[in-house]
């Protein structure tokens, strides 16, 4: 039976449906019934792709591979559309009537990253990849008000399509050189094309769509505009769930072409120190709390560039496991900007004074989530990136562990700085405290333990995750 | 120079002219004619390449819907738009130097590859063949452009709600 | 000519290095995307020249050809939608200039 194979892009499909049909429905009943439903249809979809974790097989005339790989990303990324579903019901700066819209979209761009997932030829990969884009490139402009947003929005959109048509253009070489778009028999004939120096021309081009989705350098400076300018809640799915899809896709390429030539190496490594000094470096002086988390996802983009390179099963371990964390970590600090933001959405580093007295177990949450982030032990940040260090220590990259050893130490500077502000920090005159109802509660509770759990005891995960980083 | 070289000589010349002149000129609604005229002259090459179906394709959907709609978004545009401002010389140098760059490395690139002729004989063009691959290992490319045309054309009624409420 | 690859080539790299050039010069919102649709139909050439002389398969570059104009198609209608908001609300509309956000 082909179309249980299809399981959890089949369930994306219905909500999507179901989402686009509230668009018809009156203001109130909107209201009333599409968070709800919404929660509702996110759960479903997740136990889906958890049922379908151990599926196999090809679909599409071969285009299409459901493995262990794919199906165990499609449950990631179910999971983290779910999370970012339950921070989704108070939205300052989305308008009530474009919430049917802003679900729609989150529910193509999740259908299209399960799709890149599974993809096993590059046409297919792209056409998902473009899916994908083009949901992110409507739902940055969405916010309401100030002209700021559509211009992060034509902004992102324009440089977008740029990438999009060089990785094309690179597409179109591959396509001539390989004579097949299937990335198996590509790498069947992989030896023989490396000798062409217009193989390697079309690989470039080509990476380089997928490197503006993780925004690594130099594809990074869209990702500080954007994530300032669209609303909390699609912020927070850019910067998790779009970039467990791209770390998946890049993965998939890596481990099935495995170029193991030095130059694709070095480039690596220079683009994986860059980035997360950069990032790092641009931190430091930001305001706007959501910047600074776009500064910091361009460094974080660095370590998971270091584990990449390596080119060994444990680094692509590590780097799964990492991605899994980054998750976490990130999703609770933007569930904390979500709840602090109260009219203009853009939460400044001040806006966190006193959060300790306001309501200590967001400051808690948020605590745990940026000293994860920073890679203090023994929290799932640190483990994560000691796997991805290890990983490239294997193999002899020691400047690139030395670097992102010292990046570590820095960003502790910046991360410290909000949290200071929300410890130590005295609100003037009355506090108000901040009412956290009982959703919010459990998955503050449930991020604090896991990041705790995933720390101290990472042992059953990575095996798993080794289990299945397998094609 | 048989026929065949001359109409490939004509048409590109004419393809490159127009593309320099649709990132030159300065007004903007002149980059969007000579966009159009580059693209019929893309239309040229590609039946020259014996794809005379996707030649058509390119008239109807290139020329006749988005060029057309560059047009009607410049002419739906307040006056100052309708002018790309001054030229910023030194960008324009770097511009001009990283294109040149990109160009020379494809062109060292292109002309010391030597690229394997296609041995098949019986060359199927036919527009047959075409619909079977598209409905055959491209089935599935071919059900997302369709879901992302609707979503496009959704999220552009949106913004034009969004365009009447600052009104 | 007609008959080599390598022409068609040529032609195509030299496209989408006009089409590089007037992305990176980025003075118009509408001359950006008009680049960059003459970077996706470099992208086209390529694949169609590919496909005549490389490719076993003659429909398949026509294929991707075809998928290729519909997104041209998806990408410029949405693109075109925003420009007209911004071009709307704003005085000036130079992307660098008129920057609120800085990058």
């Amino acid at each position: 039976m082909t179309s249980s194979l299809f399981l959890p892009e089949i369930f994306m499909m219905i909500i999507a449906t179901v989402f686009f049909l509230f668009i018809f429905l009156k203001e109130e009943t909107v209201k009333k019934y599409l968070y709800p439903c919404s929660l509702i249809l996110g759960a479903i979809t997740m136990i889906a792709s958890f049922f379908s974790l151990s599926q196999k097989g090809l679909i599409f005339f071969n285009t299409y591979e459901i493995n262990a790989f794919s199906q165990s990303f499609k449950l990631i990324l179910a999971a983290s559309l779910f999370l970012i579903v339950t921070i989704s019901d108070r939205t300052p700066s989305l308008n009530a009537e474009v919430k049917p819209e802003f679900f729609l979209f989150l529910s193509t761009a999740t259908l299209a990253m399960m799709m890149l997932t599974s993809a096993a030829e590059l046409i297919t990969l792209f056409i998902a990849l473009e899916l994908a884009s083009t949901s992110q490139y409507i739902l940055v402009p969405l916010r309401r008000g100030k002209l700021l947003n559509a211009e992060s929005g034509i902004k992102y959109l324009l440089f977008g399509a740029a990438a999009s048509a060089l990785t094309l253009y690179g597409l179109s070489f591959i396509f001539g050189t390989a004579q097949t778009t299937f990335i198996r028999d590509i790498a069947t004939r992989l030896p023989d094309l490396l000798h062409q120096p217009i193989f390697g021309v079309g690989f470039f081009l080509t990476s380089v769509g997928f490197l503006f989705k993780l925004a690594a350098f130099p594809f990074h400076f869209w990702a500080p505009d954007v994530y300032e300018g669209a609303a909390t809640q699609v912020t927070a799915f850019i910067a998790t769930t779009s970039k467990a899809a791209a770390v998946a896709v890049l993965i998939k390429l890596i481990y099935l072409l495995s170029p193991s030539s030095d130059t694709f190496t070095s480039v690596l490594v220079l683009l994986s120190l860059l980035s997360m000094s950069l990032g790092n470096l641009a931190a430091m002086i930001q305001k706007d709390m959501k910047r600074m988390l776009a500064y910091s996802s361009i460094a974080q983009a660095g370590y998971l560039l270091a584990g990449l390179l390596s080119q060994s099963p444990e680094g692509y371990a590590a780097v799964v496991f990492y991605i899994i964390s980054y998750l976490i970590m990130n999703f609770s600090a933007f569930m904390v900007l979500a709840r602090i933001a109260e009219s203009d959405d853009n939460p400044q580093i001040k806006n966190f004074t006193g959060l300790a007295d306001r309501s200590p177990l967001l400051a808690l949450t948020l605590l745990i989530s940026l000293l994860s982030l920073a890679g203090i032990p023994p929290l799932a940040g640190f483990t994560g990136k000691w796997f991805l260090f290890s990983a490239a220590m294997a193999k002899g990259h020691w400047l690139v562990v030395l670097i992102g050893v010292i990046n570590s130490v820095i960003s502790l500077y910046y991360y410290l700085m909000v949290i200071k502000e929300a410890y130590l920090g005295k609100v003037e005159g009355n506090a108000n405290t901040l009412v956290v109802d009982i959703k919010t509660r459990l998955i503050s509770y449930a991020a604090i333990i896991s990041l705790v759990i995933m720390g101290v005891f990472p042992t059953p995960l990575i095996h798993w995750i080794e289990g299945m980083v397998r094609f | 120079m048989t026929l065949q070289n001359l109409i490939f000589i004509i048409l590109s010349v004419t393809t490159l002219a127009a593309a320099v002149m649709a990132v030159s000129f300065k007004k903007v609604i002149y980059n969007a004619f000579s966009l159009m005229l580059c693209l019929g002259g893309i239309a040229g090459i590609f039946f020259l390449l014996s794809s005379e179906f996707l030649a058509v394709m390119e008239i109807i959907v290139y020329v006749g819907a988005i060029a057309i709609a560059i047009i009607f978004a410049i002419m739906f545009s307040p006056p100052h738009f309708m002018h790309q401002p001054e030229r910023n010389w030194p960008k324009t140098v770097r511009s001009i130097a990283i294109s040149a760059f990109f160009f020379a490395t494809l062109y060292k690139v292109l002309t010391t590859t030597p690229w394997g002729m296609s041995t098949t004989q019986e060359a199927d063009f036919s527009i047959q063949h075409l619909g079977k691959i598209l409905l055959g290992i491209y089935t599935l490319p071919f059900e997302v452009i369709s879901i992302i045309l609707f979503i496009a054309i959704l999220g552009a009624l949106l913004m034009a709600r969004k365009r009447e409420a600052h009104e | 000519m007609s008959e080599s690859l390598i022409a068609y080539l040529l032609l195509s790299g030299t496209l989408a290095a006009i089409g590089v050039y007037g992305f990176l010069e980025r003075r118009n919102l509408i001359g950006i995307l008009i680049s960059i649709e003459l970077i996706l139909n470099a992208a086209s050439i390529n694949f169609l020249a590919f496909n005549k002389f490389v490719s076993p398969d003659k429909g398949l570059g026509q294929a991707i050809v075809l998928l290729i104009i519909g997104l041209a198609a998806a990408e410029a209608t949405l693109a075109l939608s925003i420009i007209l908001v911004l071009y709307r609300g704003m005085t000036s509309i130079n992307i660098e200039e008129a920057n609120h956000l800085k990058g």
